[in-house]
């Protein structure tokens, strides 16, 4: 496919709402292979941005290109390359599990068998090969976003969004999912790029991340090249949120 | 004549029992009366004679006359009549108040009148008859003869005996008329008459006689001697007689005696026509607010040519049904002319069949066809629905190609 | 075009194993059996001695029984069908938070609207059919008649008049869904409307002809008057879908209606006139003096269900 090493490129994307501007003419760029985060205060822009990137939502101004192609024109074609992991994922009730990830296969033009080897791996990846066979109304919080992982590793794509995708869980919950996301990184060479508010997290599985505020980009870099922008000294010891509360302070 | 027959009844036995009462209850009395009165007649006596004892009738014809019995005596008598040498190839009865009478009884002074009646069979033919009447009374003590002579003759009465006139000797009419006739038929004889009626023309013509005023049909009738009576004579022309005059004549006959007249028909054609379609077919179909056409043909199937034929329709209001020619000046006899309907249903019309109804009126004649008219909804709308359908599925199309590729 | 087959698949799996749908079904059909019965049984007393009862079939959707024809019960209750089927068509989805995932995959935006529009569909057709058969069948069962090639045209033509009818329904509910986040304010909104073009379309149009041309009761009217009164009348209730649908279907569906008017001014001579022969109507003709109520019905159901689909594709799909 494309050897270039950028996969994602946002330039000057903008999203207005009415008077409202969600997005403000942010630029960032993200290569293959990373885990890019998104960090930002509720309302910053971050599910707008993402929204965009899928083409699920139009741009006001400026362009994204995923892999080369926008979204808006190809959007079939960036849908098959792009997973997407919404913030609160939803499953139909009344069907199980695996049912669920049945209907998702289908819907990306999976031969029923196929799928069905697929769905069964995926369900033991994200350890949720004894409840495959329940209906998802009867998931726990942590399991539907587990399941939503399962969604991701059945479609096999080279891209994953993931919305908040540790929102509302454990803290036992929240490191199975930080591995799983790292795995998905590490094993499936799948780009990443998620938003979070969970900092500590981000901070340890995050190559870049990029820092947005009122749908603003603050700042893009890892998390090395920010704390000495930002907090001046070189310190062994920081954590993203110090780095962050300054950026929001000033912002 | 019931009453009649009662009336003398009664005053028979009226007399007679008054007679009784005088003669047992006060024979004094009677006598007295009888005696009072200066009466010089005879004590018993009777004569017989016949009205007209010669008479000359006509062969066939019955004879009637008068049979009197007079008793002259002062007593009364009963008189038995008789006739000792009948005439041969006669008939001769008596008879008293309608009876057929063998004996007759009289009053003294008084007479009695029978009328004797002769009739001659079949074959009686002409020639001089002579029958001898006998009256006798009861005790035979009296006799009375007289004879009556019938001279049968071999020639018919004068015509003058019966005539028969018409006012109107000459119809004209076409073939489809019935021509009436009335004639008048008057009986100059003497004598009530039955006359026979017939009439002759040409072939399969038909003709009927009727009494005056009545609808029945005669074939004879009986006129009072001396007194006339109207007859009509219907005439029905052979529809396919040709034009021209034809001569009918009447006959009246009566035994012997006849009368003939001669009337006339003109026959001046049949006026007929016929309206109908070529095909035979009578329908049409038409919609709303739309002019659909026919052609119907007018033959004139008459014999006679059919003046000023114009055309009218029964029709449902607020449809219009128009002719073309609106009027045709004549149509010859099996000559045929085509007329256009138009025929506009009515904006309104619902859909379904209608009938219509055209007559071809003509000056004598007319002819209807009931048309059925198949009101058909409009399929413009059905075309119009589709296209608009058409158009918002194609716009719907386009809705998909320009917002769905996303 | 995969996507929407998909999509198609398991909403009619949804639909046929949803428990409101059995309940609908099972009510209609209920009730259709009932209706049918009545009237198969008090046309057999009327028929008996009747040597070739012509258009009775029909009948069987028409009569009235003692109750309603099963024609007006489906034009009262089968906006509910079509209702039931789609009012919570995209906001559950929004709900669930399984639109966003939905959109994402990689099928175009308007499969989701059309599969489930064809779904929906396809659970009337379905429905509709069924019912008809069984009502044919029960006719033939205890009428014995059995219909022509022209009543099977009619009940045919009346299934495709219902089917876009109950659609159009179906497409109020969905464009519902989609405008109302909410699921029990579009279900009520749905419910709302039917209401008012059930019932209150009716009486507005009897309020707008004596408000337009008003008819004193005490001395009547002549005929002209009452004419344009019944003409407004008419006009407005034909904004009712139901109205609109009945007339067509009554008039389908019995071949001696020839007008879908309910008040026509016959002259003594024009009545003369149809009388003399008074024929059903073919179905080809028929079919044309509702024609335009057919095309409008097809009309509005289409433009019904382009609102809707313009209204989705440029709706955020963002959950919440
Ligand atoms: N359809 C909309 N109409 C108007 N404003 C909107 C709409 N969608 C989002 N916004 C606004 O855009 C802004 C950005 O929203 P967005 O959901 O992208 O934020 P976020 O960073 O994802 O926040 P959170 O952390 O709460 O998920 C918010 O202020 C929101 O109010
Ligand atoms: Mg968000």
């Amino acid at each position: 496919m494309d050897t270039s090493k950028i996969v994602v490129e946002a330039t000057g994307l903008t999203k207005v709402y009415g008077s409202k501007t969600a997005v403000d003419n942010i630029s960032f760029a993200v290569d293959r292979g990373e885990i890019f985060g998104f960090l930002g205060p509720n309302g910053a822009g971050k599910t707008t941005t993402v929204l965009m990137m899928l083409g699920l939502t139009e741009p006001s101004a400026g362009r994204v290109e995923v892999m080369g192609l926008d979204p808006r024109f190809a959007s079939i074609k960036v849908k098959q390359m792009v997973g997407y992991l919404p913030e609160n994922v939803g499953f139909y009730g009344d069907l199980t599990g695996r049912q669920n990830l049945l209907y998702v296969a289908r819907l990306n033009g999976l031969t029923d068998k196929v799928s069905h080897d697929r769905i069964d791996q995926a369900l033991d990846a994200v350890g949720l090969k004894d409840e495959g066979d329940k209906r998802a109304a009867a998931y726990s919080r942590g399991m539907r976003q587990r399941l939503g992982i399962a969604e991701l590793l059945i479609r096999e794509p080279d891209i994953v969004f993931l919305d908040e995708p540790t929102l509302g869980l454990d803290p036992d919950g929240i490191n199975r999912m930080i591995s799983l996301i790292q795995s998905l990184s590490l094993e499936r060479n799948m780009t990443v790029l998620l938003s979070s508010h969970q900092l500590h997290q981000v901070q340890r599985i995050c190559h870049r991340v990029g820092i947005m505020i009122k749908g603003k980009l603050v700042a893009v870099g890892t998390i090395d090249e920010l704390a000495k922008e930002k907090l001046g000294v070189e310190q062994d010891t920081f954590t993203l949120e110090e780095i962050y509360m300054k950026y929001f302070k000033e912002a | 004549m019931v009453t009649k027959k009662r009336t003398m009844t009664r005053r028979l036995i009226t007399f007679v029992i008054i007679c009784s009462l005088m003669w047992c209850l006060s024979p004094h009395l009677a006598a007295a009366v009888i005696t009072g009165d200066k009466d010089n007649r005879p004590a018993r006596a009777i004569t017989v004679a016949v009205q007209y004892s010669g008479m000359l009738v006509p062969k066939g014809d019955t004879v009637r006359v008068d049979l009197v019995v007079n008793n002259t005596g002062r007593a009364d008598e009963t008189v038995l009549l008789d006739l000792p040498q009948p005439p041969k190839g006669w008939n001769i009865s008596f008879k008293g108040a309608n009876y057929a009478v063998t004996s007759v009884f009289v009053p003294g002074g008084k007479s009695e009148t029978l009328a004797l009646t002769a009739e001659p069979d079949k074959d009686t033919g002409a020639g001089e008859y002579t029958c001898l009447i006998k009256g006798r009374t009861k005790d035979g003590a009296l006799t009375s003869d007289t004879s009556l002579t019938i001279k049968v003759t071999d020639q018919a009465i004068t015509s003058r005996d019966i005539t028969i006139t018409t006012s109107y000797p000459e119809l004209s009419g076409p073939t489809t008329t019935n021509f009436e006739f009335s004639l008048e038929v008057s009986n100059k004889s003497g004598q009530d008459r039955i006359f026979n009626l017939s009439a002759t023309g040409p072939e399969k013509w038909e003709f009927s006689f009727k009494p005056a005023y009545e609808a029945k049909q005669i074939s004879s009738l009986r006129i009072k001697a001396g007194s006339s009576q109207a007859v009509a004579v219907e005439v029905k022309p052979d529809k396919q007689a040709k034009l021209g005059t034809f001569p009918v004549n009447v006959e009246v006959n009566s035994g012997q005696s006849k009368a003939e007249a001669q009337v006339r028909v003109i026959i001046t054609g049949t006026y007929e026509i016929k309206a109908g379609t070529p095909s035979g077919l009578l329908s049409l179909s038409a919609q709303p607010g739309k002019p659909s056409n026919l052609s119907i043909y007018v033959k004139n199937t008459g014999s006679a040519v059919q003046k000023g034929v114009s055309f009218v329709s029964f029709k449902p209001e607020n449809w219009k049904v128009e002719f073309k020619p609106e009027k045709i000046d004549a149509i010859p006899p099996n000559d045929m002319k085509q007329v256009e309907v138009n025929i506009t249903p009515g904006d309104e019309a619902l859909v379904g069949d209608y009938s219509v109804a055209v007559t071809a009126q003509g000056e004598k004649a007319s002819s209807d066809v009931e048309l059925r008219v198949t009101v058909k909804a409009s399929t413009i709308w059905g075309w119009v629905g589709l296209l608009l359908i058409l158009v918002v599925v194609l716009g719907l199309a386009l809705v998909f190609r320009y917002a769905g590729r996303r | 075009m995969r996507g929407m087959w998909v999509i198609y698949r398991k909403e009619l799996a949804d639909h046929f194993s949803s428990n409101r749908f059995v309940i609908l079904f099972a009510l209609i059909t209920m009730v259709s059996l009932i209706t049918t019965f009545m009237v198969g049984t008090s046309l057999k007393k009327e028929l008996e001695g009747i040597a070739r009862p012509s258009l009775v079939f029909m009948m069987l959707f028409t009569s009235t029984g003692d109750l309603f024809s099963l024609a007006q019960f489906i034009a009262f209750f089968g906006p509910l069908i079509g209702l039931v089927l789609g009012f919570d068509a995209i906001n559950r989805e929004r709900i669930n938070g399984t639109l966003s995932k939905l959109a994402a995959q990689p099928i175009y935006r308007d499969a989701i609207i059309n599969g489930k529009f064809m779904a929906g569909v396809v659970t009337i057709k379905i429905m509709l059919l069924s019912i008809v058969l069984l009502i044919s069948g029960l006719g033939l069962f205890t009428l014995g008649v059995t219909p022509g090639p022209e009543e099977v045209g009619r009940v045919l033509i009346y299934l495709v008049i219902s089917i876009f009818y109950i659609s159009f329904w179906l497409g109020v509910a969905i464009l519902f869904s989609i405008f109302f986040r909410n699921i029990a304010t579009s279900a009520l909104a749905a419910i709302a409307l039917w209401i008012f073009f059930s019932f209150f379309v009716t009486f507005g149009a009897s309020l707008a002809a004596n408000a337009l041309v008003p008819i004193d009761q005490n001395q009547g009217a002549d005929a002209e008057r009452l004419f344009a009164h019944a003409q407004v009348q008419k006009a407005v209730s034909l904004l009712s879908p139901m109205k609109l649908y009945s007339d067509a279907t009554s008039t389908i569906l019995d071949p001696m209606r020839k007008t879908t008017r309910s008040l026509i001014l016959i002259g003594p001579m024009e009545r003369v006139s149809m009388d003399r022969f008074n024929r059903p109507l073919p179905l080809g003709q028929s079919i044309l003096v509702v024609f335009p109520y057919i095309v409008f019905l097809i009309l509005i159901t289409l433009i019904c269900f382009a609102i809707s689909y313009l209204a989705f594709m440029r709706q955020e799909i963002r959950s919440g």
